[in-house]
């Protein structure tokens, strides 16, 4: 491989690993405050299927996420179908 | 694979993370969601090939570290791994590896596999037999392409219905799966495509996009399917991200556009010429903000300043626009 090529593609996974971590650390910092105050982070929708099933959407969750590389992307948890919604363990 | 391969930590030992090889991330996201998320300590042996994380994790970690909650290790010899994982003050190894590092972590097991180096065209029928399933039930770290030709599914219909059976029972591992659906077929056949998605049995289902670029959603989960048994181990135990913080996970399930920039990640163009344009970028994405905007602009493009301008300009209409709301 063309080593100027490798060192782009190397700079680009630095890059990529730096955006993970950071929306990582913004979305756990947000969410752990909002349990400091004793309030779990609100799904956007949630929907039960047809066996009962509890479905939450989880992305996009804030305006933000809409504008950033996966903005037209969509993302839900299904949740156990034996469990009742419980989330940030409170 | 992403193998937590213990339950819950309930005895206060330290966890131990075996870095993944394949992304750098991966080993800061995981401990993060050790320490962070299910409230452990951490000590992470980072893996052969990213030894050189060693240095700005302990940077990035540096206030973890200084009280004991955080320490990384760099990769040495097997004998040493085995005797960090075995270690007294070790309640919970989280790795991301295959089976055979699974097994050899679990159980002791020593003998290793070769890896095959294949494309491979399977027949199966309708009730899932085929000759040969070696390359459905054997994981292989290496480039294998296999393609399953299901006889005597004569409709659409039939298929939707009966492919969830044969991936979920003949194919190896519930990590993740790619499912490629036209939304004009899903609209066509939407009850068969709402009982194929509840169906499967995979911790990430991935519509129209490969599976593994769902990771960039830190708000859904990714790890095997629950249910798994360490004794016959295929895609590990338990999740990581998942920033929400819900219980009970059984799965996520990711939309994208069949043609998207989301699934662009690689593109060869030559923005990186000087450490500087990095280190701009770097501000950009950590703080973004007009001014860490204007660091990223490279002066050499014309168009780029138009589009500046054209940036400014919208900007400007959006706060009088605001404003007068």
């Amino acid at each position: 491989m063309d080593p100027q090529i490798e060192e782009i593609d190397s700079v680009y996974e630095a890059l990529i690993s730096i955006s993970v971590v950071k929306t990582q650390l913004t979305r756990l910092k947000t969410t752990l405050s909002s349990l400091v105050l004793g309030k779990a982070p609100e799904a956007k929708s949630i929907r039960t299927i047809a066996d009962g099933q509890i479905v939450v959407s989880v992305f996009p969750f804030e305006t933000a996420d809409k504008y950033g590389p996966q903005g037209a992307w969509t993302a839900e948890l299904w949740l156990n179908p034996i469990k009742k919604l419980h989330n940030a363990n409170i | 694979m992403t193998s937590n391969n213990t339950d819950t930590n309930t005895n206060n030992k330290c966890t131990i993370v075996l870095g993944a090889g394949n992304q750098g991330f991966l080993t800061i996201v995981d401990a993060l969601d050790i320490l962070f998320i299910q409230n452990e300590t951490v000590c992470v042996k980072h893996h052969p090939l990213r030894g050189y994380q060693d240095g700005f994790m302990r940077e990035i970690f540096k206030p973890l570290l200084e009280r004991g909650f955080f320490n990384c290790v760099v990769d040495t010899t097997v004998a040493d791994a085995v005797l960090l994982v075995n270690h007294t003050l070790v309640g919970h190894v989280h790795m991301t590896g295959g089976k055979p590092t699974h097994d050899a972590i679990y159980w002791d097991v020593k003998d290793l596999p070769d890896l095959p180096f294949l494309v491979i065209d399977i027949e199966m029928a309708a009730d899932g037999t085929c000759e040969n399933n070696y390359a459905l039930q054997n994981e292989a770290f290496c480039p294998v392409v296999i393609f399953v030709t299901v006889k005597d599914l004569n409709d659409t219909s039939t298929f939707i219905n009966k492919v969830s059976d044969i991936v979920n029972d003949k194919i190896f591992g519930t990590l993740s799966c790619t499912v490629i659906l036209h939304p004009e077929m899903e609209k066509k056949y939407f009850k068969e495509c709402q009982t194929l998605l509840a169906n499967l049995k995979y911790g990430t289902i991935c519509i129209n996009a490969w599976s593994a670029l769902a990771y960039a959603i830190d708000t859904s989960a990714w790890g095997a399917y629950p249910g798994e048994d360490p004794k016959d181990i295929e895609s590990g135990i338990g999740f990581v991200r998942n920033t929400l913080m819900f219980d009970h996970v059984q799965k996520s399930v990711v939309r994208c556009p069949l043609v998207d920039q989301g699934q662009v990640l690689h593109y060869k163009v030559k923005p990186f010429d000087k450490k500087e344009h990095v280190e701009k970028v770097v501000k950009f994405i950590l703080r973004p903000g007009l001014g860490t905007f204007v660091g990223i602009l490279p002066s050499w493009s014309k168009v780029m300043c138009g589009v500046f301008g054209i940036l400014v300009l919208s900007a400007i209409v959006v706060g009088v626009v605001v404003g007068q709301g």
